[in-house]
């Protein structure tokens, strides 16, 4: 082969050369759905930033004011510093949580670590606002359960722990996400070959030696990138500071947002130049991130090998690493269950006591039953949820085709516009869509449509991840050898394709429908009487005050959420999925 | 039946350079004959392979198979694919694991618009296409239950199954082990002769293109270096490239004193000496040369033989093979590669005689 210089034609790939079919009609179809979903409510949200209320009497008109007063004022800058403090506060401590118990898990002798792992999905399951509610029942400064408890055994007034604050924020916030941590890292760990670090000991380096100079910088794209997903995660988290933060007026950037909606009249301009700020500083995070996973590939110790896990003896220290488990384990399932299901079983929320114990009641399960929205709510959710899901897998499946099957000039493009959603956090999605239909009267705004719309951009990034990891396995001679055999694209796409990209379509579904079936930041926004997600009954109850209904309907929730989860394993299995 | 004419492919890489992978390159093969292109990695004979099967569409040229014209740059011509009708194995196999044999077999029969088959012709062909492979035993296993040996013959099934006018490999045997790479390589020249069915085959390994070839086309960056039968190409390599790629061979810069007989003979001075050597064009005296002395033809002794092209050296070092051993001989300055019997037991350091038929040493213009 030889260079013939640079600027000679681009080669269409044949695949492209066809004339006209189905294949195009679907491709387009494709195409220009991602491109408006990704593309068109951050171009809204932009625009709206630079513009006046709409009011009846006067138009919108071009302004920087919304700027101007989002940042001339005081208070900005204290919403930026706890936005700031409040995500960093909450990524340490899950990335430190995370990263002790993967260690743990992977390189050491700490007895029934095997069942550790298989339980450490489980806080994962318990949707945010019912861990956080959980925890204000037993960290609230007035009737959280582990200060009277502490006040009994010690005869104080003192209150030992007040959830209401910076540091009761990042510590539900910080602890509700520590598995993800600890997934993320314990891939690291496995990822590492130990190789690696004996043959640095057989070359003479001490422990510390090896740490410094092999296993950190080895280490070290994983940590950060581990560091930035969860920044970024707890910048976007609105449930802990809607919870916790607002009734004692620590803001943070989502939260200021809901209260510029939510504030009469509403200040959707103050909204949105809150929310271009929050979008820069998630988009400087997902951006940073992806540099070090594309950087890091240089450091990728992967080599299909199965590794001899190479565990340190921790002789009795074993015991305190066991404690260490279970301790985890109560704080993160245990009490937040058990308080949402003591408080399910009492006619009026009260702390447990013996007295208490014996006005046990199935009251608040009958009352939630009849609660007036919660069959539809519960049948939207399941139906967003369902189309979502179904929606996104096919579309992305398409669009991973051509990023990664076609030699199509701008693809790469293509795969960006669809991984741009992943850069909204929930609140801004959801009002950059709900500027968008206010906006443009087609009739869909106040309907379960717009939130379908909303759920589709939003995931739309997970089911692309997750099609591109299984297209990717797929080898183009497999597809090659198809069109060999006389078939069109449709019936290869059909054929060929879908069934070989099973795992990654199920995969990416079920993950679709637990994470579409848990949303709250987004529904917030755009809900109307009617289209009503079990999420949004749950804030209203919370709302009301009706914490006893709330809580009867958060455990029928999570066991609904639990079962469903199990069964995803069990079909995951059936799939040969090895993760979900 | 296949005729490739003034194929010319480019592409750009990840630089934006244009990269030609194939250069003006014309064959035909002639109806029920194999014919390979052989050539080391980035020669372009992949890319040959993959225009022929539409997987890529080359800048210029022509393809036709048969009378039908499936490619021309000038005519505006590209059959897609799925519409040329051509067999293929590929490298990798490409055996789609979510069916079973027999369905990977029979897809071809099922898709594509041109081809509507009953139910029973299906089962037949595939039963017939099946058994001709030996797979019929397995028919109804899960397509990943098979060995490499398996999925190889399977794949061809597939790319035999709908009687095709022309059949493709692309390094069929490259993913298989030693052993049974042999046992494939005699197993697929039989099927190939059997059926009489035209054959294009890529390679980069040169014995399996003397075992199983016709015809064979040397590629080397983009173009065709020869054309010939394996015999021509084994000994009349016509330039330095094709003689070193296929098969090993002793290189000696020589320059042509004068000619040897009207037999196509000169006397050329290199480094052993003066020698007689086979020209296979004109040359002239003072024509710089390079002599092409393969090492089996390389004849060692210990006692002086007769005849022309004899010299003497010293044994340097010894690599004993089984069925062969490999000597380095040193003449002179120059180091000479010779393959004997292992009943040859000279020891290094001991001095041997070599001699070289002179139609086996080819002088090729430098």
């Amino acid at each position: 082969m030889e260079a013939a210089g640079p600027g000679a034609t681009a080669e269409l790939p044949p695949a492209f050369a066809f004339r006209f079919d189905a294949k195009w009609l679907i491709i387009a179809l494709c195409v220009a759905l991602t491109l408006y979903l990704g593309v068109v409510p951050l171009a809204f949200l932009l625009w709206q930033s630079f513009f006046t209320p709409q009011s009846a009497a006067k138009a919108a008109e071009f302004t920087f004011g919304n700027y101007r007063e989002a940042y001339g004022s005081a208070d900005t800058w204290i919403l930026f510093g706890n936005s700031l403090k409040f995500a960093t506060g909450a990524a340490a401590l899950s990335f430190a949580i995370g990263t002790l118990l993967a260690w743990m898990n992977e390189r050491t002798n700490t007895p029934f670590k095997g069942l550790f792992f298989a339980l450490s999905v489980i806080p994962l399951i318990i949707p945010g606002i019912l861990f956080t509610v959980a925890w204000i029942l037993l960290g609230s400064p007035k009737i959280g359960i582990i200060n009277l408890l502490l006040q009994r055994v010690f005869d104080t007034d003192t209150v030992f722990i007040n959830v209401y604050s910076l540091a009761g924020m990042m510590w539900v916030d910080g602890l509700h996400y520590s598995p993800v941590a600890f997934l993320l890292m314990t891939a690291a760990f496995r990822a590492m070959d130990p190789a690696l670090e004996e043959s640095a000991i057989m070359s003479g380096a001490n422990i510390l030696q090896v740490a410094r100079r092999v296993t950190l910088p080895l280490a070290w794209p994983a940590v950060f990138a581990t560091l930035l997903i969860l920044f970024v995660r707890a910048i976007e988290s609105f449930e802990v500071p809607a919870l916790l933060g607002l009734p004692v007026g620590l803001q943070v950037f989502t939260s200021a947002i809901y209260q510029a909606v939510h504030r009469y009249p509403s200040q959707i301009g103050l909204a949105s130049a809150y929310a271009v700020t929050l979008l820069a500083l998630t988009s400087v995070g997902v951006y940073l991130q992806s540099r070090f996973s594309t950087g890091g590939s240089k450091y990728a110790t992967m080599t299909g090998k199965g590794f001899r896990p190479r565990t340190i003896d921790l002789g009795r220290w074993r015991f305190l690493t066991t404690a260490i488990f279970l301790a985890y384990f109560l704080f993160i399932v245990v009490l937040p269950f058990a308080v949402l299901l003591w408080s399910s079983l009492q006619k009026f929320y009260a702390v447990p006591s013996m007295e208490a114990l014996g006005r046990l009641t199935l009251d608040p399960y009958r009352t939630i039953i009849e609660y007036p929205n919660l069959l539809r709510a519960v049948w939207n959710s399941l139906l967003l949820a369902v189309a979502s899901a179904t929606i996104i897998m096919l579309v992305t499946s398409v669009i991973c085709w051509i990023v990664v099957k076609t030699r199509l000039p701008g693809r790469w493009l293509l795969d960006n516009f669809a991984s741009l959603p992943m850069v909204f956090p929930g609140i801004v999605l959801g009002l950059a869509i709900m500027i968008l239909y206010l906006t443009i009267p087609v009739g869909i705004y106040g309907t379960i449509w717009i939130m379908l719309i909303a759920y589709v951009t939003r995931f739309m990034p997970y089911g692309l991840r997750y099609n591109t990891t299984s297209m990717l396995q797929i080898h183009k001679e497999l597809e090659e050898s198809a069109a060999m055999s006389g078939a069109s694209w449709t019936t290869t796409f059909r054929r060929i394709i879908i069934p070989l990209l099973k795992p990654g379509l199920v995969a990416g579904w079920i993950y679709i429908v637990i994470v579409s079936i848990r949303e709250l930041s987004s529904s917030i926004l755009l809900y109307s009487p009617g289209t009503e997600v079990v999420s949004i009954v749950i804030w209203e109850l919370w709302e009301n005050g009706q914490y006893v209904e709330l809580s009867a309907l958060g455990v029928m929730f999570i066991l609904a959420l639990f079962v469903l989860v199990l069964a995803a394993q069990w079909v995951g299995r059936r799939f040969g999925i090895r993760e979900l | 039946m296949l005729t490739v004419k003034g194929l010319c492919t480019e592409y750009v890489n990840e630089r934006k350079q244009a990269i030609r992978a194939a250069h003006d390159v014309s064959f035909d093969v002639p109806p029920g004959k194999l014919f390979t292109l052989l050539g080391p990695s980035g020669c372009g004979k992949t890319t040959t392979l993959r225009s022929i099967a539409g997987l890529e569409r080359p800048q210029a040229g022509e393809i036709r198979v048969g009378d039908e014209v499936i490619y021309s740059s000038a005519r505006r011509i590209f059959v897609p694919p799925n519409q040329r009708g051509l067999g293929m194995v590929f490298q990798s196999y490409a055996i789609w694991p979510h069916m079973t044999v027999y369905e990977n077999a029979a897809f071809p029969l099922r898709v594509g618009r041109r081809r509507r088959f009953s139910r029973r012709e299906i089962d037949e062909r595939v039963n017939r296409v099946l058994a001709t492979v030996d797979l019929a035993e397995l028919a109804q296993r899960e397509a990943t239950k098979l060995s490499g040996g398996q999925q190889q013959r399977l794949a061809l099934a597939r790319a035999l199954v709908m009687e095709p006018r022309l059949l493709l490999l692309d390094e069929p045997l490259s993913n298989l082990d030693a052993k049974l790479r042999e046992r494939m390589r005699f197993e697929l020249k039989r099927l190939q002769r059997e059926l009489g069915i035209t054959t294009v085959y890529v390679t980069h390994d040169q014995s399996e293109a003397l075992a199983l070839s016709h015809a064979i086309a040397v590629m080397s960056r983009g173009r065709i270096e020869q054309i010939g039968t394996p015999r021509e190409i084994y000994e009349r390599p016509v330039n330095q490239f094709v003689a070193d790629f296929v098969g090993s061979s002793n290189f000696l810069d020589a320059t042509v004193r004068a000619a040897d007989g009207a037999n196509g003979f000169y006397r050329v001075e290199s480094a052993l000496g003066v020698m007689k050597a086979l020209g296979l064009e004109p040359l002239q005296a003072d024509d710089k040369v390079v002599v092409s002395v393969r090492p089996e033809d390389v004849h060692l002794s210990e006692a002086r033989p007769d005849g022309e092209n004899v010299w003497q050296g010293m044994v340097d070092q010894k690599v004993f093979l089984g069925e062969s051993v490999d000597f380095q001989v040193v003449v002179g300055e120059r180091r000479v590669q010779a393959r004997a019997h292992p009943s040859l037991r000279t020891r290094v350091g001991e001095p041997i005689y070599l001699r070289v038929e002179p139609e086996k040493c080819v002088a090729l213009k430098a």
